[in-house]
């Protein structure tokens, strides 16, 4: 029972890790249909601008004159914020230029963009092909229930996610702009003639979605301690199946599809004796189900064109 | 006007030419040049450990040229097979056909190791590795030619079970390995390494290079009745670290994490940080700073570091020269043989080699990550009884 609640624990941070990049992907889909192939880079930058700043507050030698907790509060707000505006700027630079281009082209772009953003990582930052060491921004504490240990740091940045994910819900359902968002989701002319900014209503929810791609590369530093340029890559790729097996579009689906995801590949590698050189496998054989038997995701509708 | 002024040139050359070939210079000219090869990494993932092996292998040649006691000069030929198992027969193949080549020290990467044996058998070369692990390199063929001075995967967990188990008592194992050759090559020289001394395997987990989360793998070997002692993980790089943070971290201080060179550097313990406290390897052979190798490599002023595999290259040229010394670069065939029969004194303690033109020492040393550093164990805390190995 214990190992049951272990393995739970275990897949929901995963899966919290997939949701918070599939939510990107499902809004920038839905909002303007284009795939932002280097999202899950997005969320690298996310992880690396965190250790610049933890080391440039570490040399400034500010953890004299206040205490860490408000230091790396400071750090994170801070990191989401930088990651916000760098994925508003590849917005405005890499994806806005293609506005009115077919798809594939967007596509093209931003794959590109990925490898330019992890080649950058690895060329400028220091020995950046190595495997770089996260600073510890929360408290190094846990709690034992039973044979079970939960450490607070995972804890808090699970409840950071869930709560900016929930904090977005209510801005697309509950706000202007996000009825702005919704409006052009679904006819971009109609919207522009009721007098929405189209530019400014796209970049906030680059914005958004960066700012949660922020969030899940600091979720993936603290969790797993390490982080490499090429992470982003399979996080990407991850959280994309994620989104389009939950349903591209959808902001539930995005969550259900993380989930999926996550409980699958860990459960490949918990249960399964000699699974987990498969729980990759397992999770894309999934993705690849959905496709061919729901292609519209688990919570889509179908759309059926007009001719 | 023209020609005057090439015929000015070519006299000014001619002229420099001889002034420079004073008579000394001139004696040395009248030995007979041998050359020696050196094959190695020199760009790519490895560069690293092809570029301070190369500096290793051009320090002995300097010094045997310095010396002089020999009635040739050395030439050092360096070729770079950037971990590419296709370019690295492409160098061999252009090493060999130089009639001048005695013989070569080459490879850092087993699969480029394993491509070029062949190249060096059909041209009859005599090949002494520096670098690579996996036993096929020696033992699958057996071909004259092929020696390493490198431990191989075999020799490297036969002592590592040896201290582990036998010494220490860690009798019961959980193994993970990664999926590459060199994982796949860790797990088949582990098992019957184990089996041999009476340890026993109770799980074995695959797992893909690039895996961050093992927590899955980990927490069920925790949950296992009876669990194990150790967990030994036959892999590198990233994974090996990431696998004792998430171990401490699900409360699995009490076991011990083993594992063997492929994570001798010191980007383990920088990785896992504290974390990394009382993991035990079989690592590479520890070469004193104070000893004549390493003085010799910084008096010489190479840019990059040695490295962990600096030693074996620096060593395996002194062997190539120490038989050249006994029966002459001109026949390879007895110069292959000679290199086979040499037991060697250098910086890696005795070299001789087994039926397969395999060493058997290698130099290895135990080591246990002790304040974030590799330590010798004969030096560490935890054989003077200050610091205990976890479980204990």
């Amino acid at each position: 029972m214990i190992y049951l609640i272990e393995q739970i624990y275990i897949a929901l941070m995963l899966s919290s890790n997939y949701i918070l990049i599939a939510v990107g992907f499902t809004l920038f889909f839905g909002a303007i249909n284009i795939v932002h192939f280097s999202h899950g880079d997005v969320a690298m930058i996310g992880s690396f601008i965190g250790i610049i700043l933890y080391t440039l507050a570490d040399l400034s030698g500010i953890h004299r004159y206040l205490p860490p907790m408000i230091v790396n509060s400071c750090i994170v707000v801070l990191t989401l914020g930088l990651v916000g505006i760098l994925g508003t700027f590849f917005e405005r630079t890499v994806i806005k230029p293609f506005r009115f281009s077919p798809m594939l082209i967007t596509l093209v772009a931003t794959v590109a963009l990925g490898i330019v953003i992890r080649e950058f990582v690895r060329l400028f930052y220091p020995q950046g092909s190595n495997p770089q060491l996260f600073p510890k921004i929360f408290p190094q504490t846990a709690f034992q229930f039973g044979k079970l240990i939960f450490l607070h740091e995972h804890l808090i940045i699970l409840g950071i996610g869930i709560l900016l994910i929930a904090a977005m819900f209510l801005f697309i359902n509950h706000t202007r702009i996000g009825l702005a968002i919704r409006a052009i989701s679904q006819d971009i002319e109609a919207a522009s003639l009721m007098g929405i900014n189209f530019d400014i209503v796209i970049a906030i929810t680059f914005l958004i979605g960066s700012i949660l791609a922020g969030v899940a590369g600091i979720l993936t530093g603290v969790y797993f301690n390490v982080v490499k340029f090429d992470i982003g890559l399979m996080a990407g790729i991850k959280g994309f199946s994620a989104a389009v097996v939950g349903g591209l579009g959808n902001f539930y689906g995005a969550i259900l599809g993380g989930l999926l995801l996550g409980f699958a590949e860990s459960f490949v590698s918990a249960f399964i004796p000699g699974g987990s050189p498969y729980k990759d496998v397992c999770a894309f054989t999934i993705v690849i189900f959905f496709l061919i038997f729901r292609p519209s995701g688990i919570v889509g509708e179908i759309k059926y064109k007009k001719v | 006007m023209k020609t005057h002024k090439g015929l000015l040139f070519m006299g000014m050359v001619l002229l420099s030419i001889l002034t420079f070939f004073t008579p000394a210079n001139l004696i040395a000219a009248e030995k007979p040049l041998v050359k020696i090869g050196f094959i190695g990494p020199l760009t790519g993932p490895n560069a690293a450990m092809g570029l301070g092996s190369r500096n290793s292998a051009d320090l002995a040649i300097r010094e045997a040229n310095a010396r002089g006691d020999l009635p040739y000069r050395f030439e050092l030929v360096v070729l770079d097979d950037a971990s590419d198992p296709a370019t690295g027969v492409a160098t061999a193949t252009k090493l060999c056909s130089d009639t001048q080549v005695a013989a070569a020290t080459t490879h850092f990467n087993s699969p480029v190791g394993l491509a070029t044996i062949h190249v060096f058998h059909r041209y009859g070369v005599p090949q002494l590795f520096w670098g690579g692990i996996h036993p096929d390199i020696t033992n699958k063929y057996n071909y004259p030619e092929v020696t390493r001075i490198n431990p191989n995967t075999l020799v490297e967990h036969s002592r590592l079970v040896q201290f582990v188990v036998q010494n220490q008592g860690y009798k019961d194992w959980s193994i993970i390995y990664d999926t590459t050759s060199y994982g796949k090559s860790c797990l088949d020289a582990v098992k019957p390494a184990l089996a041999k001394i009476g340890g026993r395997v109770l799980s074995e987990d695959g797992i893909t290079v690039g895996t961050q989360d093992f927590r899955g793998i980990l927490s069920r070997i925790k949950a296992m009745k009876p669990g194990p002692q150790a967990i030994y993980f036959g892999g590198t790089g990233t994974e090996a670290p990431l696998i004792k943070i998430q171990m401490n971290q699900l409360g699995m201080r009490d076991l011990l994490y083993a594992g063997v060179t492929g994570f001798d550097s010191e980007t383990f313990n920088k990785t896992a940080g504290e974390e990394a406290e009382g993991t035990m390897i079989v690592g590479k052979a520890q070469i004193d700073e104070n000893s004549h190798f390493v003085k010799a490599y910084k008096g010489a002023g190479y840019k990059e570091y040695y490295e962990a595999t600096g030693p074996y290259a620096y060593e395996a040229v002194n062997m190539i020269i120490e038989a050249i010394k006994k029966v002459g670069p001109k026949d390879k065939a007895l110069l292959a043989k000679t290199i086979r029969g040499l037991e060697y004194k250098g910086i890696l303690g005795t070299t001789k080699f087994d039926e397969f033109g395999q060493t058997l020492s290698g130099g290895l040393t135990y080591k246990v990550s002790q304040g974030g550093k590799w330590v010798i164990w004969e030096t560490s805390d935890y054989s003077t009884g200050k610091r205990k190995l976890p479980g204990k």
